[in-house]
Formats: C-alpha cells, sequence, structure tokens
C-alpha cells in the first residue's frame, strides 16, 4: 500500500493495473477479482465521478468513480456544494494520508 | 449434534457502578452454567469475543478470564472478526464439538462501550474496523459507510424514510418489553425524523447505541447433554462469508452479498430452506441494516410489502429482533452475536421474557450478525427440541 499512500501525499490517484484482465483498481487490490496477483502501478487521472453522497455530523462523504479505475472509492468531499457531482483528488497532510476530492472548477481541471 | 444446555445475557446499558467486563463475565457465565446443570470442570473449552483490546485494555482476555471462571488446564482462545465476533465465536465452538475435540464449550461475548473516553476517539477507534488504510484514514465513519450503503439500496428497493422510522419504532417498543434492554424507549415517527443528521439518511435515532455487557451460551455435545437438559436447542446450521472490504470495490454496494453466502451456507448444513425460519435475530446496527439482512438472507419474497404488512412484527408470522435488536436491546460489540444465540436458544425453548415469548414456538431460528459494512458475515440457525 506504500504506493498508495505516497501518491495520496502528492495528490495522485494511484491504482493497480491487473495483468491478467486489465481491470484497475483504486484503492489498489493486491489481488484482482479474477484471482491474479500480476499486477502493475499505474496513474489515474484524478478525476472522479460522484454516485452518492452522505453529509450529516460526521462530515461530507461520497463513493466516486475514479477516471480509468474499474471500481468505486469512499472519499471525503473538500467545498463540495449540494449538486457538484464531479471532483478530482486533492493533495494532502503526509503525516496523514487520506483519500480528498474537491470540485472541478474552471482553472483547476 | 451442537445443543445449546445454557444461555444467558447480562443487563445491556452503560454501566454506572464501578463494575466492568471481567464483572459481567462472571456474572453471564455463573448464570448459564446453572442453567446448564453442568459443573465447571466439565467445560473444557473456552471461546470468548470481543471486538477490541482499545476498549478492555486487556490483551489475551481469555486466559484472564479462564482464570476468572476458575476453568483451569482448558483450552482458551479469543474469536475476533470486528462485530461478528460474537457469532463467529458460536461457530468456532461449534466446530470444536462436531470434531470431537469437546464435549462443552462456553462461550462468552463481551465489550464495554467505553464511554470513558470522548465519542471522537470511540467513533475513530471504530472506522479501524473497516480498512484503516483507505477508510480509516479517511476519517470516514461506520455512520457515513452504512448511510452510503443504504442510499444505493433505497433509491434500488424503495425503502423510504418512514419505513426507516418504523423499523425504528418497532425494534424500540420491542425492547421496552425486554428488562435487559438498553433503549426502552417508545419514539414517534416525527421524532425520529427530526433526530440529528448524522450521515444521511441516518439520523440519531436510527443509530443503536454502544452498550456494556456480556452474554454466554455453553455448547454440548449430542453424547453428552446433562439429563436435566433434554429440551435444549441444537445449532443445526453455520455459514460464514467475508465480503471485499472497501465498499466501493463491490458489485452491489447497496446489498450484503456476504450474507446471501453465509446464509446458503448454513442452510445446507441445516438442510432446510430460509422460508423455513421461524423467528431472527438480525444484525440492526442501523435501522437499515436490518433491511438489507431480510433481502440478502432471503427471508422474504418481497421484503418492504412483508414489512409494511407486520409480517416482521412480534406478532406476525415471523417475528424479527424480539430482542429489540441492536436498535433496542444495545450493543455491546463482542456480545452481540453470542446474545443473538442465547436469545434464540431461550424462545425456542419457551424461556424468554414473557411479554415477547412466541405461545406458538417455530422449528427453527437464525441468528445472524456481521462486522464492516457487512464485511463479515457469520450466520447460525436453530431447532428447537421442545416438543
Amino acid at each position: 500500500m506504500t504506493r498508495w499512500v505516497s501518491g495520496l501525499s502528492e495528490g495522485k490517484a494511484i491504482a493497480l493495473k491487473c495483468n491478467q484482465c486489465e481491470k484497475s483498481s483504486f484503492p489498489p487490490q493486491r489481488i484482482c477479482d479474477c484471482s491474479s496477483s500480476k499486477n502493475e502501478w499505474i496513474e489515474l487521472s484524478g478525476k472522479a465521478n460522484i454516485l452518492v453522497k452522505t453529509s450529516g455530523v460526521d462530515g461530507d462523504f461520497a463513493i466516486a468513480k475514479f477516471e480509468g479505475s474499474d471500481n468505486s472509492a469512499v472519499v471525503s468531499l473538500k467545498g463540495f456544494k449540494k449538486d457538484e457531482m464531479n471532483g478530482k483528488i486533492s493533495s494532502c497532510d503526509p503525516s496523514q494520508p487520506s483519500l480528498n476530492l474537491i470540485p472541478i472548477k474552471s482553472g483547476n481541471e | 449434534m451442537t445443543f445449546v444446555t445454557g444461555y444467558n445475557l447480562t443487563q445491556f446499558n452503560r454501566r454506572k457502578d464501578g463494575s466492568s467486563f471481567r464483572d459481567w463475565v462472571s456474572e453471564t457465565f455463573d448464570a448459564s452454567l446453572e442453567i446448564s446443570s453442568l459443573d465447571r470442570r466439565d467445560i473444557d473449552t473456552l471461546i470468548v469475543s470481543s471486538e477490541s483490546d482499545f476498549f478492555t485494555l486487556q490483551l489475551n482476555p481469555a486466559s484472564v478470564i479462564a482464570d476468572d471462571l476458575g476453568l483451569f488446564n482448558i483450552e482458551a482462545l479469543r474469536v475476533e472478526g470486528g462485530g461478528a465476533s460474537g457469532q463467529l465465536a458460536v461457530h468456532a465452538g461449534v466446530k470444536s464439538i462436531l470434531s470431537g475435540a469437546s464435549k462443552h464449550v462456553a462461550i462468552i461475548g463481551f465489550d464495554p462501550s467505553a464511554s470513558q473516553l470522548p465519542s471522537e476517539t470511540i467513533k475513530k477507534l471504530y472506522s479501524y474496523s473497516f480498512d484503516a488504510w483507505t477508510d480509516g484514514m479517511n476519517g470516514v465513519s461506520a455512520t457515513a459507510l452504512y448511510a452510503l450503503s443504504i442510499q444505493i439500496f433505497m433509491s434500488e428497493t424503495g425503502l423510504n424514510e418512514y419505513d426507516l422510522a418504523n423499523l425504528t419504532i418497532n425494534n424500540r417498543e420491542n425492547a421496552c418489553l425486554n428488562p435487559g434492554a438498553h433503549l426502552k424507549i417508545n419514539h414517534s415517527q416525527d421524532e425520529i425524523l427530526n433526530s440529528t443528521m448524522i450521515s444521511s439518511p441516518y439520523r440519531r435515532l436510527h443509530c443503536s447505541p454502544l452498550s456494556d455487557g456480556a452474554a454466554s451460551i455453553i455448547l454440548s455435545h449430542k453424547n453428552y447433554i446433562p439429563s436435566k437438559r433434554k429440551t435444549a436447542p441444537e445449532v443445526i446450521g453455520i455459514g460464514s462469508s467475508v465480503d471485499r472490504v472497501n465498499l466501493g470495490a463491490r458489485l452491489e454496494m447497496g446489498e450484503f452479498t456476504s450474507k446471501t453466502i453465509s446464509m446458503k451456507n448454513a442452510c445446507k448444513m441445516a438442510d432446510i430452506k430460509p422460508s423455513e425460519i421461524g423467528l431472527a435475530e438480525l444484525y440492526d446496527a442501523y435501522a437499515g441494516a436490518q433491511f438489507q439482512a431480510i433481502k440478502a438472507l432471503g427471508l422474504s419474497s418481497d421484503f418492504l410489502k412483508d414489512f409494511r404488512n407486520g409480517r416482521f412484527h412480534k406478532d406476525g408470522e415471523m417475528p424479527i429482533n424480539l430482542s429489540g435488536g441492536l436498535m433496542g436491546q444495545g450493543a455491546p460489540v463482542g456480545a452481540t452475536g453470542v446474545g443473538q444465540a442465547a436469545t434464540c436458544s431461550m424462545l425456542l425453548e419457551g424461556e424468554y421474557h414473557d411479554e415477547l415469548q412466541i405461545n406458538d414456538i417455530p422449528k427453527y431460528a437464525l441468528a445472524d450478525t456481521h462486522g464492516g459494512i457487512g464485511t463479515t458475515s457469520a450466520t447460525s440457525i436453530l431447532e428447537s427440541n421442545i416438543n
């Protein structure tokens, strides 16, 4: 998981691509759904579409599908308005790596 | 082959009497032992279940508990699977009996609510029962994960917020009739729908409480059932399964697929169909989780229609969570699965609380528990021997 964690700190979406079936996973899955353990690290664009959001006292979170990944990820939302459903990965505090999504606005695409 | 000859649950609540898990464990074991009519020297295996040492501050609890209970020189171990710990401990006990390794197994589940810790600390610790390297680091709470899953489930099935409220009312009404329950409260629908939003759609009153308490059962091999325990119920089927830890990695993010697999395995072992289950104790960590469980376990061909028609009500054809469930009875995490097995056993033997005991005792009962976000599921089927 080291590549995943260091990628988060840099604001990069580092995924695993299966060499057997070519599916990509983000967060990375060491063993693919096809049961292959042969894979390589790839960098995704970092852009994601939000599938479902939750908000309340516990904060704002969502399930988001990142471009180039075949699975979805639970993300922490930073600065999203209610109707905003597209975002990109943002960098985080290296001492507290987390998968954060910020809204895509013109200029930060 | 495996009979529940002893059973007990302590009061589930927030203790203010200075007692600790060691007191609750002793209390529940002594009560189970008395029902079993066994002597403590008859127990050859002790299995304990507790979700986290963070709350008990006791590593290797099985050895300490064996000592406290005067269970000398026996096999003693701990089983852990998050919220499924208790049911997995029941399964470990069943397997120990079936293998011939044990004649009598004591299974004890417990956990403190750790109410002395700040709530944010407790929330953070429990978030590590998901994937600590993704969910834990993100700071996503258990409530938020369950909320994301139930939103998908609701959009696919038509379940709505009124159903969540009505299930909450139903379970807590049952808890009002359970002397050992934590939350004996009658809510109104408005009260629930206006309670604080924790993670949409889950409001404060949709959430089960963390409780202090313990539960126990004693399992006995068929050939060694005490003469006074001829009507003891039998564990006839067990099954468990894991799903992908990350919610986003699952094909069906609104479904508790691991329960479908664990139920299939349990039914295969028991040689019965889900439709033959007469009552169930399910893992309602949140109101919606009970609906997800009913569907995943195959307990109904139209769960929403059946719920709205009262089929799962305490006076319905297939009562669910007569105890009040986690939402009403409460949830000392390591104790819940053992408590479910104990509750099912009491109901199948006609020994449950008067106002909740079913007069027409069904043949089969189901105890279903899970850890994570339906990540680790453990299911047990019990058969009554009352007739």
